[in-house]
């Protein structure tokens, strides 16, 4: 279990030719690791117009028709067009560090 | 039974006239001498519309064998061919092939590599493809390049990985010879017909997309390896098969070794292509002098056939192993160091010397193999010493 | 940098090799070594600071009967080797005699990238329209419908416009010449080898033995100097990509009275302009960058690192 739920297959269960025979696969795939900077929302300011939804290339941020809701920290790789393209400037990056750092901070105590 | 004629035929052309039977669907062509001769045949075939053939003509080896992956794993039935520095320049791509398992076949009409450039034949640009999984057949004369590409389509089509055939440049190539030809029909019965689900994964299912070629993190590459390496061990039933299925409407058995001689032979001499003519000569000349020696061919030279070769010298005294190409390794020649190997298999361990001979077309004569034959054995007898595996035949001193 | 030269002007003959041609009776390279000594004999080059580096080809033979370093590469690979040369010897002048095919298919790779990069290399392309050396195939620069031995039904490509793509790709001097005319393809020659940056020189070279159509028959008569019969001033990029855009217009039988060139082959230097070469560029780096000294001072860099 390298890497989240992604289930590490035996030799023989490859394809033949290592190719990938389903789509989606990319799902698997946790990116969120790489996060260097969080877009954290400021839901104040937040109008849910999705067009952080439209731009994000990495499918992170979870929607219903009216409403956005927070980023999926599993594959958000923080590359921050959500901040950039945001019109109410409601998404401010901050670096990863700082927020584990907090929520370290709150777990101790 | 099959139809047989017998007609008089150049290499490039026993080669041009089985890809014209069994009819691939694309062809990629670059010039290189001695190659460009059977693909302009083949051109001829493709004008006057005697077979469906695709060809294209491409920019370059890298691009014919990355035209024949983007070809085969779309489903078609493939083949370009090539020679010595092309075959060096589409390394690469050979190694993509394989690791995709795509059937292809590639026909290596051997050259000499550069530096200094030669056009004429040695083994060298074969021994570049010798670790990279590719299936590799030898062939001593047109009519054996005429069957083994028949026999490699079909191989290469069961194996799920790609294929070489071998045949030397201009010795072969551009020498005529009689060939048995068979009927196109009893060929193309043989191969049979070209369906894009011969591979268990094609890009033209358009119901099954797939990715060919993803990235592998070191969590997986190593289990991708082992699954073709695996597989690369089933070619050897699989080859037989196909030669045991040949033999049925060709009246030829073939087997991975061809073994002349050898039954009671003390001293034994292993080539590889044209030069096993010779060789064998040269067994009857030292046989006549009531010496017993025997000769051995290569013929699968990937995947090695290392028990049948164990087997074949595990009577003998001593081995000469005649290499058309040097490893420039310290230890000797690449069929050399596969023969050693092969012994190792057997209780029995001959003596083994190698010897370098051919290179760069140069002329193979009896005197040069009675020479190593004479070597080997003062060598064996402990008449003589040497200070490496290694030595040259035919060198100007 | 400045090229190594000669105090005094040795005959163009000092600057052929013992051997002579292996190339058919009429080949159109022969113009091509003609041209070429006269050139190196012009700019007073030195032999021994010389170097023709080539490909894989009949006109890739040429390094063979030049009296200068020779160096015959791997199909295709003429470029980057003397772009090896030029970076370890920017003194000595470095010229690439290569083939269509050579140049524009198996070696395509290189040759937009060293005239972008401009290096001081002076590339001589023979193009005969066809590879020749493996009998007979079609090139990139075949035209359409010819046929070559590995398409007898005639070529169903487009011929590519190489002095377009060459303008296109930067290089800072543009020429195309004819070796049936030895006095211009001599001056052309020259004025590339004097040119600082990277000069590409297309020369129909034509081959006698397999082409019988662009053959010296065909191009007699038919070739038109852009300069000095159009005043076309290779100064004037616009100009000259608009002037290449119709380099092939010849080819075309409907286009025979169709202008600038009127159903002829344009001949002369389409574009020259003068760029700062790679080699100068290096050379600044290392002043830039070297201590003047020699040797860099350790601690200043050290400094960088300490927290």
């Amino acid at each position: 279990m390298a890497y989240g739920e992604w289930e590490l297959k035996p030799w023989h269960e490859i394809p033949v030719g290592s190719i990938v025979p389903e789509a989606g696969s990319s799902k698997v795939n946790k990116t969120g690791s790489w996060r260097m900077l969080r877009p954290v929302l400021n839901y104040d300011k937040c109008t849910h117009c999705l067009i952080c939804w439209i731009f994000c290339p990495d499918d992170s941020i979870p929607v219903s028709p009216q409403e956005r809701f927070e980023t999926d920290f599993e594959y958000c790789k923080g590359c921050g067009i959500c901040a950039v393209e945001c019109p109410y400037n409601a998404l401010e990056m901050v670096p990863e560090m700082e927020v584990k750092l907090k929520e370290l901070e709150e777990q101790l105590g | 039974m099959a139809q047989k004629k017998v007609i008089a035929l150049t290499g490039n052309q026993a080669a041009a006239e089985a890809m014209r039977q069994i009819n691939f669907d694309i062809a990629a062509v670059y010039p290189i001498s001695p190659q460009t001769e059977l693909m302009g045949f083949f051109a001829e075939y493709v004008a006057n519309g005697e077979v469906d053939t695709e060809m294209i003509a491409v920019d370059g080896e890298h691009s014919a064998m990355a035209a024949c992956i983007g070809a085969a794993a779309a489903g078609a039935r493939v083949i370009t061919a090539s020679a010595g520095p092309g075959i060096a320049y589409m390394v690469e791509n050979l190694y993509v092939a394989s690791g995709m398992r795509l059937p292809i076949v590639l026909l290596d009409v051997n050259r000499a590599l550069s530096a200094p450039l030669s056009i004429h034949c040695d083994h060298a640009d074969s021994m570049l493809t010798r670790d990279s999984s590719w299936i590799s057949l030898f062939s001593e004369n047109a009519q054996e390049a005429y069957h083994n590409i028949i026999m490699a389509t079909k191989i290469s089509e069961k194996a799920l990985f790609p294929i070489i055939v071998n045949y030397d440049g201009y010795i072969v190539s551009h020498s005529i010879e009689d060939v048995e030809i068979l009927d196109d029909e009893t060929v193309r019965n043989f191969v049979g017909p070209s369906d894009i689900h011969r591979i268990p994964y094609p890009l033209l299912d358009i119901k099954k997309p797939v990715t060919y070629g993803a990235t592998a993190q070191p969590d997986y590459y190593t289990e991708c390896k082992y699954q073709q390496h695996v597989d690369f061990l089933k070619v050897y039933d699989i080859v037989r098969e196909v030669f045991d299925e040949f033999a049925e409407i060709a009246d030829v058995k073939y087997d991975f070794i061809e073994e002349y001689k050898t039954d009671d032979a003390e001293y034994i001499g292993i080539s590889m292509g044209s030069s096993f003519g010779t060789l064998k000569d040269v067994v009857d000349i030292l046989r006549e002098q009531g010496k017993k020696v025997g000769a051995i061919k290569i013929r699968l030279f990937r995947p090695f056939p290392v028990k049948e070769v164990a087997e074949a010298l595990s009577k003998a005294k001593g081995v000469a192993v005649l290499d058309r190409a040097d490893s420039f390794d310290g230890i000797g020649g690449p069929l050399f160091k596969d023969i050693s190997t092969a012994v190792m298999m057997s209780q029995n361990r001959p003596f083994i010397h190698n010897f370098i001979y051919g290179l760069g077309g140069r002329e193979v004569k009896e005197e040069d193999f009675l020479k190593a034959f004479d070597r080997l054995e003062r060598l064996e007898k402990g008449i003589e010493t040497r200070d490496r595996f290694v030595e040259y035949l035919q060198v100007r001193e | 940098m400045e090229f190594v030269k000669l105090e005094t002007k040795l005959p163009p003959k000092e600057y052929r090799s013992d051997l002579e041609p292996t190339w058919c009776p009429g080949c159109g390279d022969f113009g091509v070594v003609t041209a070429l000594t006269k050139a190196f004999s012009e700019e007073q080059f030195d032999p021994t600071a010389l170097s023709v580096v080539s490909g894989i080809g009949c006109s890739s033979r040429l390094p063979l009967w030049m009296n200068a370093f020779g160096l015959h590469t791997a199909h295709g690979r003429a470029l980057p080797a003397a772009v090896g040369i030029r970076l370890a010897k920017p003194e000595i002048p470095t010229f690439v005699t290569a083939g269509d095919g050579d140049i524009f298919s198996i070696g395509m790779e290189h040759f937009p990238h060293a005239a972008r990069k401009n290096f001081n290399i002076t590339l001589v392309v023979m193009d005969n329209r066809m590879y020749a050396l493996t009998k007979n195939q079609t090139s990139p620069t075949s035209r359409r419908g010819y046929k070559g031995s590995l398409n007898p039904y005639g070529n169903i490509e487009e011929p590519m416009n190489v002095i377009t793509f060459a303008i296109a790709s930067g290089a800072t001097f543009v020429a195309q010449s004819y070796s049936g005319n030895p006095k211009h393809l001599a001056e052309t020659i020259k004025a590339a080898s004097e040119h600082k940056g990277f000069s590409f020189v297309n020369v129909l070279s034509p081959c006698p033995t397999f082409n019988k159509i662009d053959t010296f028959k065909y191009y007699k008569g038919r070739t038109i100097d852009i300069n000095k019969e159009l005043g076309h001033d290779p100064s004037d990029m616009k100009k000259a990509l608009e002037l290449a855009s119709h380099a092939l217009d010849a080819d075309n039988p409907e286009l025979q009275d169709a202008e600038p060139f009127k159903g002829k082959v344009p001949i002369g230097i389409f574009l020259k302009v003068e760029k700062e070469t790679f080699e100068d560029k290096v050379a600044k780096l290392k002043e830039q960058f070297m201590a003047p000294n020699g040797e860099p001072n350790w601690d200043e860099i050290l400094e960088k690192y300490r927290p």
